[in-house]
């Protein structure tokens, strides 16, 4: 699946232990946040990971990071084995993989300056003299669209759009390749998201980076991937290129999530398509996950776990539904 | 037209000290309509809704209004005592984070039950029964057992559902929804709205839809009105707002916003950002912003300016047309 990415994740899973049990007894509970997650990314291309609340998707961009541990799974970026590496070996990595966060105030020190905040990463990795970071600076704001007189504000100076911008323009400090955004513009009001898109979108272009684009706003999605990752439950359902996802989606969350986001049609309004509420992921439904919301579930979405299914060129869905093999015992009179 | 009026507001001003919040506010709904007001983060939309349910501390703020007409009477003449008695029975409101709203040590139905002791002559039992009734109304699966749950337990979906059944608990004629689906995931927002727009058909109310969301807008409210930094900028029709919007801003709102049902090369955006209360320039706010700024615009805070069909934007580019511009086609 992942024959030619620049990112290639396979079978990646990550639980979480919440209490042990403790003095009351009882098992502890498992959060079963990102279960066998694979993927890949070519070099220069935008993957979107898309998805509610509590999907998983910050968990898969954490571990891509390695800012978590993996419990199982294969993260390669660029050819090099990411969970083998040591300490001194992942910080050097560290140089050429970013992120950028919903909320980069909480992220940044009250207390520093924004160009001492910009700068942070080259000094944390011993990069450059004074003269080339000076330099470095003065492009970095430029690039990202802010003065130059920036550099000596603080933090609760700027506001929110203007905060996004440094948090940017401090994941470009070091010669990045790889951005991970989660969710990077979506506390930002309507007409500073624009501004925010527009800005990653030209970045990407001029320095060739390759994003890992986590966000839960289709629209957002559409115009900012090449291909989309669906994701539901700790699981991807549907993955493919962004007209696929768009113009044919295939699995009957992809197609509910679509149906629910409202359009700026006046007089339409999206019909409720799944009934009920988003289970938890601590003992997440057995067989297919989503199959507690599924207006087509059958008595095989109840046990057995649906493998993904090819449906054209690097789309695929894991849905019994869509499976030759089972598809005959779900297609009863609804 | 008159009779079927449900509530007129105008002029609504809040002061707090020399801060304008929010000025020369003007609104109208009609019975079973919604409205929705639309802008964004700190333009004035939540502080506009406090104000006309009157719950803010008047030691603190300075709420005035030329009138605040709701069904047949004048709010602004009424005393503390009896805007009690309308507030949650004629008019209720409902909040964007449930969580903070819902009190966490009473059960959901404690909760409902204390809002229709408050409203409503009803024994204990009766009022339990009624609790029971409202749950199956906002469709709570297994109400029975919700009745006697705390709030914690609950999704964010359920919760706004509880506090969807304590507002309608009374049967207001006018229900103030203040991002009442920001909070939840799209798939449940769908399902929210859903909801309260059948209720709506159900009982007539009229309803106040605040958003930040303008495909929220577009699916649900008869009428918008558009805020920017304290003030209404455009109003009117929802449908004729978006095809032919008359104030730039609109425009750049709606522009900016990326459709889900299509593509686009680049976002429209509108530079700079929304300037905080102390911060609002003189003339017109939208000013420092628009592309189409000039010297004229600094000099007085534009008024609304009719464009037909109960369309009117706060915006003189259309002043010195004499008549509105035609329709262009919309945006591409
Ligand atoms: N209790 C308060 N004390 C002081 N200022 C306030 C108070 N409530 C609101 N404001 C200010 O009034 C202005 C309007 O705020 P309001 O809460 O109405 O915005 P809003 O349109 O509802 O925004 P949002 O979309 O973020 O909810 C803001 O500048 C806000 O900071
Ligand atoms: N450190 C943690 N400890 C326990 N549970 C966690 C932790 N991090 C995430 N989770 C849980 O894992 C699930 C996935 O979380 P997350 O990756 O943040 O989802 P998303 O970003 O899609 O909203 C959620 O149920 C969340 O509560
Ligand atoms: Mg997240
Ligand atoms: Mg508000």
């Amino acid at each position: 699946m992942a024959e030619d990415g620049f990112v290639r994740v396979d079978g990646l899973t990550r639980h979480f232990a919440l209490g042990a049990g403790g003095l009351l007894g009882g098992r502890p509970q498992i959060v079963r946040a990102v279960d066998d997650v694979s993927f890949s990314i070519r070099r220069g291309e935008t993957l979107a990971v898309v998805g509610e609340s509590g999907c998983g998707k910050t968990t898969v961009g954490r571990l891509v990071l390695r800012l978590i541990e993996a419990d199982a799974g294969r993260i390669e970026i660029g050819g090099t084995d990411i969970r083998a590496l040591d300490d001194a070996a992942l910080r050097r990595f560290r140089r050429r993989i970013q992120i950028v966060i919903q909320d980069p105030f909480g992220s940044l020190n009250p207390r520093m300056t924004i160009g001492a905040i910009i700068l942070e990463p080259l000094e944390v990795h011993r990069e450059g003299n004074a003269a080339s970071r000076r330099a470095r600076l003065a492009a970095l704001l430029e690039m990202v669209g802010l003065p130059a007189e920036f550099a000596a504000r603080f933090p609760h100076e700027l506001s929110g759009g203007q905060r996004q911008r440094v948090g940017i323009a401090r994941a470009l400090a070091l010669e990045t390749d790889l951005l991970v955004c989660d969710e990077a513009v979506s506390a930002l009001d309507v007409s500073v998201q624009a501004q925010i898109v527009n800005l990653l979108q030209r970045i990407k272009r001029e320095q060739g980076l390759t994003y890992l684009f986590i966000s839960h706003d289709m629209a957002i999605v559409r115009h900012m991937a090449d291909r989309i990752a669906v994701m539901y439950l700790g699981q991807i359902v549907e993955t493919g290129p962004k007209r696929a996802i768009f113009d044919a989606p295939a699995h009957p969350y992809t197609r509910a999530l679509l149906a629910s986001v409202p359009r700026s049609e006046p007089g339409t309004r999206p019909a409720p398509a799944v009934l009920g509420d988003i289970p938890s992921p601590i003992d997440p439904p057995p067989g297919c996950r989503f199959h507690t919301r599924c207006p087509h579930a059958g008595d095989i979405c109840r046990t057995v776990r649906p493998a993904p299914v090819a449906l054209a060129a690097a789309h695929t869905a894991s849905c019994h539904l869509l499976d030759p093999a089972t598809a005959a015992q779900l297609r009863s009179p609804s | 037209m008159q009779q079927t009026q449900l509530l007129t507001v105008r002029d609504l001003g809040v002061r707090l000290g020399g801060l304008h919040l929010v000025e020369g506010v003007d609104l109208d709904l009609a019975r079973g309509r919604t409205h929705g007001l639309v802008g964004e983060s700190g333009s004035g939309k939540s502080v506009t809704a406090m104000a006309i349910m009157r719950l803010f501390d008047p030691r603190l703020f300075q709420v005035r209004a030329r009138r605040i007409a709701f069904d047949g009477r004048e709010l602004t003449d009424l005393d503390n005592r009896q805007m009690r008695r309308i507030r949650g029975a004629e008019i209720s409101m409902i909040f964007q984070e449930p969580m903070t709203a819902l009190n966490p040590v009473l059960t959901v139905g404690e909760q409902i039950i204390e809002t229709l002791l408050v409203h409503q002559r009803l024994g204990r039992a009766a009022a339990r029964r009624k609790a029971l009734e409202m749950l199956e109304w906002v469709r709570i699966p297994a109400a029975a057992r919700r009745l006697d749950e705390y709030p914690h337990l609950l999704s964010g979906g359920m919760r706004q559902r509880v506090m969807i059944a304590i507002a309608i608990a009374c049967r207001p004629k006018l229900l103030i929804a203040d991002e009442p689906t920001t909070a939840l995931d799209v798939t449940i927002q769908a399902q929210i709205l859903d909801l309260l727009h059948e209720l709506q058909t159900e009982m007539g109310m009229g309803i106040l839809l605040i958003t930040h969301d303008l495909g929220v807008v577009a699916g649900y409210a008869d009428e918008v009105s558009v805020m920017y930094a304290g003030r209404i900028v455009e109003t009117g029709g929802t449908a004729q707002i978006y095809r032919t919007p008359r104030h730039p801003y609109t425009e750049g709102l709606i522009r900016s916003h990326p459709p889900v049902d299509r593509d686009v090369d680049e976002l429209a955006t509108i530079p700079g950002g929304v300037p905080q209360p102390h911060l609002r320039p003189p003339g017109c706010r939208f000013g420092p912003r628009c592309a189409h700024h000039r010297a004229a615009c600094d000099l007085a805070d534009p008024p609304l300016i009719g464009h037909g069909g109960g369309q009117r934007a706060a915006c003189i580019r259309h002043a010195d047309y004499g008549a509105p511009p035609a329709p262009e086609a919309a945006h591409g």
